[in-house]
């Protein structure tokens, strides 16, 4: 089971998470991250590649 | 696949983005030749490009790996040249200043600065907008927001033009060289005399453990700002505005609901960013991409407007159109390096562009379509001029 922590303190609503793997985040209206409460099977690797697209570094994947 | 495209030559013309539409089209990558005539990779498929501006096998630390390949030899330009986990750290220290909020907090200010300059126009009936207009309004912003004395700001337009879209390699290093030294001074006084504004804020914010930023990337990170922040947004405002007029039927839509601005300044970024190619990064190892093999230690950057008008990504992809649904397009970049002072100019294009159309009536060029002349540069995608007539 992945399990995506976000750091809300550095979190800065720039999207580019949701760029690449827009099956599990998105923006609200408030640029607010909003994460998928399930990670749907066989998404590890675009996960992966969010996490890596982030300028600052938010996010953190456990159990991958 | 061995042909090498000379970039610079391409974009003296208005035909350089349909030119690249059909290159993306047929290549992912290319081979183009750069100011200094070394050759590298060039990106232009759109899907290629968000894949591979997150791909940490392509390193931005050019200054390590690549040092011919750096933007300004002899010093690492802070952000743009870093990888993380320096990159990260160093770009959650400078996120705050440019994140919604304080972007918002400058509106009023902005506004201002738009008002006097347009003010100024008068009703002469004709004028160079870039020089009037696109120019000043975003250099003074950041200037401000950087605590940039107005007196010392006279040389920034030479620096900036040298360092984007430089007649040469020397013309852009002594450009450099004179910018950062001209920072360092800036720094120095500030650590002596503390002011309200950005880089005394810097001089003072220190990381998690402590450490503050040096001398040199507080010099470093001012220079990027002082070019990045506003000579893509003098550029892309002169586009739009011409793009706008080069479209009469979108231009009347405008008007007719000012409520389409948002919608405006994205189709103009996307339709002709101003940052028209990334910085190089240097492949860490092989990297298989596009049906080419990029060898360890080669360089590759990343044609933006190409990207954006891939016809694999992009229904008519020439077609200048506000209605679009628009699929995002990648003039501010993607993934880790992506812009940091995006907020900060569209916040900037919205305000102008819907001050200027709300003041000005008429608008129309002020010479035949076809005189306008381009920056023949390969970084930058901008005019030389942007002589409009003007009324009321
Ligand atoms: C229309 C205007 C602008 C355009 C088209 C633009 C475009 C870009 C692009 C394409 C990148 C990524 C470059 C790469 O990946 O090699 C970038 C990065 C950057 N931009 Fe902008 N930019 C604009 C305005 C601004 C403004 C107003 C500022 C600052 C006040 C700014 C500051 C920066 C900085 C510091 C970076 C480096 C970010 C990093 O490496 O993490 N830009 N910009």
């Amino acid at each position: 089971m992945v399990e995506i922590r976000v750091d809300r303190d550095v979190c800065d609503g720039l999207g580019q998470c949701a760029l690449v793997a827009p099956e599990v985040f998105a923006l609200d209206d408030d640029e607010r991250l909003v994460v998928a409460p399930e990670v749907p099977d066989g998404l590890a690797g675009k996960v992966a590649a969010a996490v890596r697209a982030c300028p600052v570094r938010a996010l953190v994947v456990e159990g991958a | 696949m061995t042909e090498v495209v000379d970039l610079a030559e391409l974009a003296s013309t208005a035909g350089l983005e349909q030119e690249l539409g059909r290159l993306a089209k047929r290549h992912g990558i290319i081979r183009t030749r750069q100011l200094n005539g070394q050759e590298t990779w060039t990106v232009l498929g759109a899907a290629l490009t968000r894949e591979l501006l997150s791909d940490p096998r392509l390193s931005n630390d050019v200054h390590t790996h690549a040092p011919h390949g750096a933007l300004v030899p002899g010093m690492a330009v802070m952000l743009l040249e870093q990888d993380d986990p320096d990159h990260a750290r160093h770009r959650r220290l400078v996120s705050a200043a440019f994140a919604s909020r304080a972007v918002r907090q400058l509106e009023p200010r902005i506004a201002e600065i738009t008002d006097q300059l347009l003010d100024k126009l008068g009703d002469r009936g004709t004028a160079d907008f870039i020089e009037e207009f696109t120019y000043p309004m975003p250099l003074e912003v950041i200037c401000e927001l950087l605590g940039v004395p107005a007196e010392d700001r006279d040389p920034f337009r030479q620096w900036a033009m040298d360092i984007s879209a430089a007649p040469s390699l020397e013309a852009m290093q002594s450009a450099a060289a004179e910018l950062f030294g001209y920072c360092i001074g800036l720094i120095g006084a500030k650590r002596e005399r503390p002011t309200e504004d950005l880089l005394s804020e810097l001089i003072a914010a220190r990381f998690e453990d402590g450490s503050a930023l040096s001398d040199e990337e507080l010099s470093s990170f001012a220079a990027v700002l002082l070019i990045a922040g506003h000579d893509t947004v003098t550029n892309l405002l002169a586009n739009a505005l011409h793009d706008l007029l080069a479209h009469p039927e979108q231009l009347a839509a405008l008007r007719a609901d000012p409520s389409l601005v948002g919608a405006a300044v994205e189709e103009a970024l996307r339709f002709r960013g101003s940052a028209m190619t990334t910085v190089n990064r240097v492949a860490l190892e092989d990297v298989e991409a596009g049906g080419v093999v990029i060898r360890k230690g080669e360089l590759v950057r990343f044609l933006l407007n190409a990207a954006n008008r891939d016809p694999e990504v992009r229904e008519d992809p020439h077609a200048f159109d506000l209605g679009r649904a628009t699929a995002q397009h990648l003039s501010f970049g993607v993934g880790p390096h992506f812009c940091l002072g995006q907020r900060l100019a569209r916040q900037e294009a919205t305000i102008a562009l819907t001050e200027i159309l709300r003041r000005f009536g008429t608008l129309e060029l002020a010479v035949p379509a076809e005189e306008v002349r381009w920056l023949p540069s390969d970084a930058i995608r901008g005019l030389v001029e942007l002589p409009l007539r003007y009324e009321r």
